[in-house]
């Protein structure tokens, strides 16, 4: 829940991809990044960084398109998106919606991260019945173990393009519906 | 943030061709088998599957095999049933959606199906312990080349052991020289 709903919400994943615009702006000549604490110069020159600074170049326009994205409310918009869990369809007409909307995706985002990952990455619990003995927390909890990852996609286009771009997906979804 | 589609249907593909061949190559096909058979289908056969290997408690292992591996079994590519034994295994197997995600790869799957069989003949009969002795020798071994260290016999059998205690030394030995033999590593002489 905590990961669709909040770090996944398809908002914040926009204004996720506007505040990276905007930093690589800011950043433009340190090469879009920020620089490598390498030396006492370059940490001070990093660590003033801090929030302030960036809203205040924000605020006064120097954050570029994505800047005024932030500003104006006028974030990309998702058009499409694909189940938590897709199937083999779903995935294929996921290809074919990025196909027919071409150049005007702003960005496709698609979840990497994991809620739980039960293998290696199991987390090791010692429980007070077991002695002494650890046991894997996804073989022990049932609800851990029937956590599924989330391979979900979504399709973003500017907001401009927002009503054509959603009059395709509409009319693909058409198609796919009488395909049956 | 990124403007093209990727979805990994080759590695889709990988992971069912490989649940496919190894049905009666071995009698349980598991998570930890499938890390390793495709760490080694990497690094010793040169087949680019695009996974990042760390070494964890186990061996090789990289997290995005498990998210592929979930998301096949969600289109019905595999089958992944946990197994009922007190070491809380899996099993995986072909599932009913086999056939046409590996068509949609059936390229890729044709282009590297000489090094297929050779890894199912070399590594498809090892039990999960085997395999993640043998994944671990390989990635130390690469391990200390990277670092410009000499690769010996007894060098990277101490250097395993250090790493996995619990493996006797002359398992780990007997390994090395195993996939010496094989050409899967390059160890210089002792000495």
């Amino acid at each position: 829940m905590m990961f669709t709903q909040v770090y996944f919400h398809r908002t914040r994943r926009a204004y996720d991809k506007h505040l990276v615009g905007v930093m690589r702006t800011l950043l433009a000549e340190s090469g879009g990044l920020f620089p490598p604490p390498s030396d006492i110069e370059k940490l001070e020159y990093y660590i003033k960084w801090d929030d302030w600074r960036v809203f205040g170049h924000l605020a006064d326009g120097k954050g570029g398109v994505d800047g005024k994205a932030i500003l104006g409310r006028s974030h990309d918009r998702c058009v499409f998106e694909t189940p938590e869990r897709p199937e083999n369809d779903d995935l294929h007409f996921l290809e074919n919606i990025r196909k027919r909307l071409g150049d005007n995706v702003s960005f496709v985002d698609q979840t990497e991260k994991s809620w739980y990952a039960p293998g290696d990455t199991d987390i090791w619990i010692n429980p007070r019945s077991s002695r002494g003995k650890t046991e894997k927390l996804s073989k022990l909890s049932p609800v851990v173990r029937g956590l599924k990852e989330v391979n979900q996609s979504r399709i973003y286009v500017p907001e401009r393009l927002r009503q054509k771009c959603q009059q395709i997906v509409d009319q693909e979804e058409a198609k796919r519906e009488s395909k049956g | 943030m990124i403007k093209d589609l990727q979805i990994p249907w080759q590695r889709y593909a990988l992971i069912v061709e490989l649940a496919q061949r190894l049905q009666t190559k071995r009698s349980q096909f598991g998570k930890t088998a499938l890390q390793k058979l495709i760490y080694l289908l990497q690094e010793v056969y040169g087949v680019k599957c695009g996974y990042d290997y760390k070494l964890y408690t186990y061996g090789p292992f990289t997290s995005q095999v498990l998210q592929d591996l979930d998301q096949v079994d969600s289109l019905s590519g595999v089958d992944v049933t946990s197994v009922p034994t007190d070491l809380g295994g899996y099993r995986i197997e072909p599932g009913k959606n086999a056939a046409p995600i590996k068509e949609k790869e059936s390229n890729f799957i044709a282009e590297h199906e000489g090094k297929l069989e050779r890894l199912i003949n070399d590594y498809g009969a090892f039990s999960a312990k085997e395999l993640e002795l043998r994944a671990t020798a390989v990635y130390v071994a690469r391990d200390m080349q990277r670092d410009g260290k000499k690769v010996t016999v007894e060098a990277l059998t101490q250097m395993v052991h250090d790493i996995k205690p619990y493996f006797p030394r002359e398992e780990i030995q007997s390994v090395v020289e195993e996939l010496q033999d094989k050409g899967h590593i390059k160890v210089a002489a002792d000495g």
